[in-house]
């Protein structure tokens, strides 16, 4: 295989990676949990699994790094068993060791589990770590594993830039950043936070006839071009309120929003994360209304735009790859005082994961889960499915309490659902 | 001096097929954006994008979902708010 660099998004999920590690979690892994009909043939499954062509591929890639060159991807030579069928499982241990498992450079950073529980359900999870994919190569990969004869570009096109551009719109950014985002921004976690427990994850869904109607609410408030400024205000309000409610006062919430740079018309590539990402500082004032805090993002997004922001962010990205793992820690530790954010924030729009099979098992529900990193130990991720809202939250119980989660709820349906 | 749909549809083709398109990915006036995974974040930089070069300003009140569903329905609406 030749070789293959990391993205700069890439290489910063390692870094998140590493912070997640040194605060005792099992890393930056996304899951994918698919509930499967009881009458599903797991070890079927697993046969399957083992000679899938994609499933051996990615789960061979390592990432190698011998500064001061660039890290780059490289396939181990051998077979991997990275799929395990499991019975007799009690709910609780699907929680904490499946839902729980760590993948890594070492062992292969892909792993599925397939699950036969006491109660007799059955369930594939597929646990991937980040550095490998965002979610769109995840979709990827679960509908080439579904499908041996979809394939998929494994890496995407390396796109020549120039060197001077690239380092000029990184020091642009290095600037920014120290500028926006200082040690004062609000959160819920503590910074040196080490949460003894598998993060909690929290779904809720709603109704289509609701859905409509927070759609139609949000072009009301003022989000005309999609939803999501909508859905960030109520989260960002809803996370202030919990700080008031804590005495505390902060300045301002500072959160980044990731945002797809893969090129559209097609459904890309597998491995490598091509995101880029939008900063938003919202104060006291701005979070005063549902309606002032989208008026402030929009203005943000359009400024960010202008201002080519999510470009010159993936160019620092890029540059960032040359520096060593712990200088590059440091420097983000700068620039936010070791906070990273007020909370995690992603819109994945409208679910992509169009499967009703797995490898002839029929699916009745999908379930992400995504990374929590810690600081903020907070994770938003919304998406539409079957014309339903859905909202999951990912949080560490040393974060939230379960009396700020009820109360955290019941404001967010409340922002979403009524009309001011 | 007004500039036509028809000059409006050809450079907003062009900068997005530069600018967002995969290689070898066409589109065509009636495409629906949300088909060809063009999200609201690419459509904000297309209004933006018809501001800055022809100075349209499309009303705020005017960005609904039917206006922003495709090339044909943004330009026609770029176009009705022509000084």
């Amino acid at each position: 295989m030749k070789h293959q660099p990391l993205s700069g998004s890439d290489y910063f999920h390692l870094l998140l990676d590493r912070k997640m590690l040194r605060n005792g979690l099992v890393g930056n892994i996304s899951r994918i949990h698919l509930e499967l009909s009881s009458d599903s043939n797991l070890h079927e499954i697993a046969k399957e699994l083992a000679q899938n062509p994609t499933f051996q591929t990615v789960s061979q890639l390592k990432v190698v790094h011998r500064w001061p060159f660039l890290p780059f991807w490289e396939k181990e030579k051998g077979k991997r068993k990275n799929v395990k069928v499991r019975t007799g499982l009690l709910k609780s241990e699907f929680n904490s060791i499946i839902l729980n498992r760590k993948v890594d450079n070492e062992n292969g950073l892909v792993f599925i589990d397939l699950c036969e529980l006491e109660d007799g359900s059955k369930h594939t999870v597929i646990s991937m770590h980040h550095v490998l994919s965002d979610h769109q190569g995840m979709v990827n990969f679960l509908s080439a594993l579904a499908d041996n004869s979809k394939t998929f570009p494994l890496f995407p096109e390396v796109e020549k830039t120039s060197a001077l551009q690239t380092l000029r719109n990184a020091a642009y950014m290095t600037v920014y950043m120290l500028s926006r985002s200082s040690g004062q921004l609000g959160t819920l976690a503590n910074k040196n936070l080490k949460p003894k427990s598998a993060p909690t994850f929290k779904t809720f869904e709603f109704s289509e006839e609701e859905t409509k109607q927070i759609e139609k609410n949000a072009w009301q408030a003022g989000s005309r071009i999609g939803q999501s400024a909508f859905y960030i205000s109520a989260t960002a309000k809803v996370v202030n309120q919990t700080l008031y409610n804590r005495n505390q006062n902060p300045p301002y919430l500072w959160f980044s929003v990731p945002n797809d740079q893969r090129k559209k018309g097609a459904t890309g590539h597998l491995v490598s994360n091509q995101l880029s990402f939008l900063f938003f500082r919202l104060n006291s004032q701005e979070l005063s209304t549902t309606e002032t805090a989208i008026t402030s993002i929009n203005q943000q997004v359009k400024a960010q735009i202008k201002d080519r922001i999510t470009q010159r962010y993936t160019d620092l990205l890029n540059s960032l790859r040359l520096m060593p793992m712990p200088v590059y820690e440091a420097m983000v530790d700068l620039a936010s005082n070791g906070k990273m954010s007020s909370f995690g924030f992603s819109d994945l729009g409208t679910d992509k994961i169009n499967l009703s099979e797995f490898l002839g098992a029929k699916i009745e529900n999908t379930f992400h889960y995504q990374p929590v990193p810690s600081p903020p130990g907070f994770n938003v991720v919304v998406s539409k499915a079957n014309g339903k809202l859905k909202f999951v939250w990912a949080y560490f119980d040393e974060v939230l309490t379960e009396d700020e989660i009820i109360r955290m709820e019941s404001s967010l349906r409340n922002l979403l659902l009524s009309v001011s | 001096m007004a500039v036509s749909q028809q000059d409006i549809i050809i450079q907003v083709t062009a900068y997005l097929k530069k600018r967002f398109l995969a290689p070898d990915v066409s589109i065509a006036v009636a495409d629906q954006f949300a088909d060809i995974g063009i999200d609201s974040m690419t459509v904000v930089e297309l209004v933006m994008y018809i501001e800055e070069e022809f100075g349209i300003v499309i009303p705020a009140e005017q960005l609904t979902g039917d206006n922003l569903k495709s090339l044909d329905s943004l330009v026609n609406c770029a176009v009705s708010n022509q000084a």
